[in-house]
Parts: structure tokens; sequence; C-alpha cells
């Protein structure tokens, strides 16, 4: 009997054990490779590692835009440990007026039915470290900040997300170096535990973030903040839709400072675009320096110019050329053609230069096409194909014509830099891990001869110190400018009624340290650029001076 | 005799087998657990770094820095009142 038990355990035994070894064959060998496969799946998880955007700087090394990861809070009711009202108050000792700044949302979450709610109060690490309590969570969020607040925008740019929910940059610098400022995501491929930690082993993978690169800017902070300032005032005081000024370093082309303010009273400008490089504008009389020199580099006329047909308008098929003031000056020099802002001196000079000359320096200037400036949104002017008489004429002073502030502004810095055509450049150089990264060398062009270059000097030199600008020139500056006031086609006619009053200059005249734009748009007080504009260009003068 | 032994030593492999398993699940859990502290230190120092950067920032921003010249200013003119009563 015992044998006979002993015998059928064995075979039920051995059986199972076929069974079981049956499975596990099926299960190991058969369907080995695809369960792995599944449990490699289920237990193995790839994470991002989100790289740090690069930070951008002045060009003192003053942080002008930095990281920061701030968190929101939101509370889930059935994990509350206290009185939703305890936890509350304890909340807003930890962050004052939280209660009063989200009182309509307090109000929702005792409502029985609501369960969840998130704030748009955001609480920094430590405020965090100190509400660790059941109920609550945060969400973390990584954003910029901005220690100079609004300073410099228009050259900063902004940051939003793509479809992807990364962070991608809009206008200015943000936009203009996303590639270098984002840098490189990182991955881990590994196991994780049940609480979703990290189980690194032989077979985990995993490749380093690398961090975006840092932007250390040309931006002369006090230089961009007093721009604002005054370009602010400016606006208001002269009843302005908007003004615009930028300054660059006459030998380098380096953007110390680039501001537009937008009275409040007009249409504000979306927050990416940048007017200095986006709006196209008739230059007006601020063009005639460029004329004149390159009908001086071209011996089409000489410094002993004297304009005998200046003792009235230029007749030109059925249009005449006239003077602002409908004034004329007979046998005016090309000194007091400049001094005086003469349209018919100017539109005989043109005529002298011919079209073919022009529309070469105009090439030559970059005022064909876009200056290249690193910044997002710049716009390229247009030119015309077709060049009657009369629009020949127009051009000499500077209407008829349309640029960017920034087209202007480095067309008239070949002056102040001995003839030498250089590209506006807002970044100096990058960085990563202490790494200088340089941008290429960029390629100089010769535009005038160096005797051109001293004779429109000396005759720009001679019209500050003539002309009625004068009274603004504080006595230690030596400066090369001009003034412009462009009138504003509406409707393809010029009215009287808007106009866009300008000042661009250089200073000292000779190795001068900076060359500056001021643009004033549709300025109510008085139209011309002589009384809005060039005043706020000599008083920033005579900051930079001190400055730079 | 030999059966006894034999049973004696297949009872001592597993446990050593289990033993072993446990104490090496557990390094591996325990190396995994530091570095995720450290990972987590790491972090919380890259974050209070930026809130310092970030308040130094503020503190010598040019706003700030214009402020406390007119408050300067301010004081500079109290006490001089001071001095001349």
């Amino acid at each position: 009997m015992s044998n006979q038990r002993s015998k059928t355990l064995s075979i039920a035994l051995t059986f199972c054990f076929l069974i079981i070894s049956f499975r596990l064959f099926y299960w190991q060998i058969v369907k080995g490779p695809e369960l792995r496969e599944k449990a490699k799946s289920q237990a193995y998880k790839l994470e991002k590692i989100t790289p740090q955007r690069g930070q951008i700087y002045s060009s003192d090394n003053f942080p002008l835009v930095l990281n920061q990861t701030i968190y929101q809070l939101s509370i889930y009711k059935p994990n509350l440990k206290d009185d939703l009202d305890n936890v509350l108050n304890k909340i807003d000792q930890v962050f004052p007026d939280f209660k009063s700044q989200n009182n309509i949302l307090i109000e929702k979450l005792k409502n029985p039915s609501q369960k969840w709610i998130t704030f748009n109060s955001f609480f920094s690490q430590e405020q965090k470290q100190q509400l660790e309590l059941p109920g609550i969570e945060f969400q973390k969020i990584e954003q910029r900040y901005y220690p100079e607040n609004s300073l410099a925008k228009d050259l900063l740019g902004t940051i939003g997300k793509d479809y992807n929910g990364s962070q991608i940059g809009y206008g200015g610098l943000e936009a203009f170096y996303q590639k270098q400022l984002k840098g490189k995501t990182g991955f881990i491929w590994a196991p994780q535990d049940a609480t979703g930690k990290t189980i690194l082993n032989k077979k985990s993978w995993s490749s380093d973030a690398v961090n975006g690169r840092n932007i250390i800017t040309n931006i002369n902070r006090s230089a961009q903040f007093y721009v604002e300032k005054l370009l602010q005032d400016g606006v208001n005081k002269f009843s302005a839709d908007s003004g615009s000024i930028t300054i660059m370093e006459p030998k380098t082309g380096a953007i110390i400072a680039m501001a537009t303010i937008v009275s409040t009273s007009s249409a504000s400008t979306s927050s990416i675009r940048n007017p200095a490089i986006s709006d196209l504008f008739e230059p007006g009389s601020i063009f005639k320096p460029l004329i004149v020199s390159m009908a001086l580099d071209t011996k089409s006329i000489n410094t002993d110019y004297v304009c005998t047909q200046c003792d009235r308008p230029h007749v030109i098929g059925q249009y005449n050329i006239s003077n602002w003031d409908s004034e004329t000056h007979p046998n005016s020099s090309l000194q007091d053609i400049i001094k005086n802002s003469d349209n018919i001196g100017m539109s005989y000079i043109i005529g002298k230069l011919g079209l073919k000359n022009f529309l070469s320096y105009y090439q030559k200037l970059g005022l064909s096409q876009k200056t290249g400036i690193d910044l997002q949104g710049e716009a390229k002017p247009s030119v015309k194909t077709e060049w009657p008489e009369i629009d020949l004429a127009t051009a000499s002073f500077g209407q008829g014509i349309v640029v960017t502030q920034v087209n202007m502004l480095q067309a008239f810095n070949t002056i102040a830099n001995d003839g030498v055509l250089v590209k506006p450049k807002v970044a100096n150089y990058l960085t990563e891990n202490d790494k200088i990264i340089k941008n290429k060398n960029q390629t100089e062009i010769k535009v005038f001869s160096q005797e051109t270059i001293n004779d429109i000097k000396s005759i720009l030199k001679y019209s500050v110190e003539n002309g009625v600008v004068s009274k603004f020139k504080p006595q230690n500056l030596e400066v090369c400018a001009k003034s412009g006031t462009a009138q504003i086609a509406i409707d393809g006619k010029y009215t009287d009624s808007s106009t866009i009053a300008s000042y661009i200059g250089f200073s000292p005249c000779n190795n001068p340290k900076f060359t500056m734009i001021v643009t004033i748009n549709n300025p109510k007080t008085s139209p011309w650029g002589s009384s809005t504009a060039a005043p706020i260009w000599y008083e920033l003068a005579s900051k930079l001076n001190d400055l730079l | 005799m030999f059966n006894k032994s034999f049973f004696l030593l297949l009872f001592l492999l597993i446990i050593s087998q289990v033993l072993f398993s446990f104490y090496y699940s557990s390094e591996i859990i325990n190396q995994n657990n530091l570095i995720n502290q450290n990972q987590n230190l790491l972090q919380s120092l890259k974050i209070e770094n930026q809130e310092l950067e970030k308040k130094s920032a503020s503190l010598n921003s040019i706003n700030q820095l214009y402020n406390l010249t007119n408050q300067k200013d301010y004081i500079n003119l109290k006490e001089n009142l001071k001095i001349k009563n």
C-alpha cells in the first residue's frame, strides 16, 4: 500500500514538474525575447534632462537675463490632514498676502464639490520647503528673471513655449541666438522603482545635458538706462507717438544702447517687435551728409562748390523743389547748404553725382539690404527700380527712400569710422563653461576716402557750431551731426501735419566715442528735428561723454 | 547518510543564495538612494545659487542704485540741516 502511494505521488510530482518545466520552457525560450522586451519597456523609462538656458549679460558682465526656478502651489483637499483654514493661514504666514491675492480661488475651494485648485502665486524654494504638508502640491516652473526689469527689452526679446513645451526665444537676442542659448537636452534610460526613482544599473544608458551658452553683449547698461529715461521724457514732452534711439561704437559696430518708447496714448507695439530694426522710415535731411560725401568722393563737386542757382526753387517737370521755410539761400557754399539744410542746393548736388554713382554708393553703404544685426526681426529696406529725375532729386534730401533706423546709423557711421562700413552687433562674445566663443571677424568695406571724410567732418562741425542747434551743444563737446525732418506720406501724399524728427551724429569729430541717432515720430509740440530730437541727442551725448 | 548530507548542503546553498541576493539588492537600493539624495541636494543647491544670484543682481541693479542715490541725497540734506541747527 505504502509503495503504491509512493509511486502515485512520484508520478504526480513528476507530472507536475513536467508541466511546470514545459510552461517555463514556453515562457523562457519560446516567448522569452518578447516577454523580456515587454518587461524592459515597463521597468525602463527614458527620462529627459532639461539643460539650463544660457543667460544674457551686459558689457560689464552684469546679468540682464537670469534663469529662475519657482513653484506653483495647488491644494488637494482629500489629502489635507489639517483644517483648510489653518492650512491657508500657514501659507499666508510664509507667503504674505496669499489669502488676499487669491480670495476668489479660496472661496471656490471652500465649495464641497471642489477638491483641487491651483493658485496663481509663485513660491521660492525656501517658501516651498516651509510648506511641505499633506495636501499641498508644488509644480516646478522654469522661467526668465530680469534684474533690470524692462531695461533693454527690445534688444533682449522674450521666451515662450514651443509645441513640445520647450523654451523658445521670440524677438531680439533670445530668438536670434535660440540655438546657442537653448543647449542640448540630456537623456537617462534606466529602470525605475515603484516610487518612480531611477535605479542605475549596468544596462542603464545616459547622455549628459549641455547647458546653453551665455551671451556677453555690448550693451552699456548705464547708457541704456539714460537712453530709456531721456527718450521717455522726450516722447512725453513733445507729445510724440513714439521715439527710438540707437547708439553704436564707431570702430567696432558694437551696439551700446537701443530703445524705443511708445506713448501710452498710442497703440502699443508688440513686445517682440523692435521698431529700430523693423520699421522703415524716410530719413529726411539726415541723409544729406551722405549725398555730399558721395559727391565729394566721386569728385562730382569739390569743397569750394557754390550753388549759383539756389536763389529760386528748382523746377523739375511739373514739380518745384523748395526749402522747408520757402526761403532761398543764393550762392550757398557747400557748408551753408548743410547748415541751412538747403533742399534746392542738395537737388543740384545729386544731379552732378548722377543716378549710377548714387545707386553704387547706396549699395556700398548697405542701404539696399539688411545690416545683418544679430537681432531677430530686421526689415529689408525696399529700393526703387525706376528712378525718374524728380525721385533722384528728392532722394538728395532723404525723401522717397526708406531705411530702418539701424540702416541709417550704419551708413552714417562710415563717416565717423574714417570711411569704413562696419556691421552693427549686439553680442560681443558667447561663453560655454568659461570658454570664450568669439564671432567671426567681419569684413570691413571702405566706402569713402580719408580726404572725403575730413571734408565732410569739417562741414558737419561747421553746421553744428553755426546752426540753430548750437544752443543745445555743451561747450566741452565736439560734435559732427545733422538734424532732419521727414514728412510722412499718407495715402501717397506728404502732409505737413505728421513728421519724423531726427538727429544723427558722432562725438568727438576725430576718433569718436559713439555714433547716435534719435528719431521722434510725429511730435506735436514742434515738427522739427532740430527742436525735438536734437535736445535729446545733446543731453544724452553729454552723459555718454562721461560714461564711455 | 548521503541523502541527509546532500539535503543539508542543498539547504545551505539555497539559504546562502537568498542571503546573498538580499545583500546585493539592498546594496543596489542603498547606492541608488544615495545617488537620488545627492541629485536632489545638487538640484536644491543649484536653485539656491540661482536665488542668490537673483538677489545679488536685484540689489545691484541700476534702478536700485538710482533709487538709493536719491535716498542718499535726502539723508545728506537732513544731516546738513542738523549740523546747521
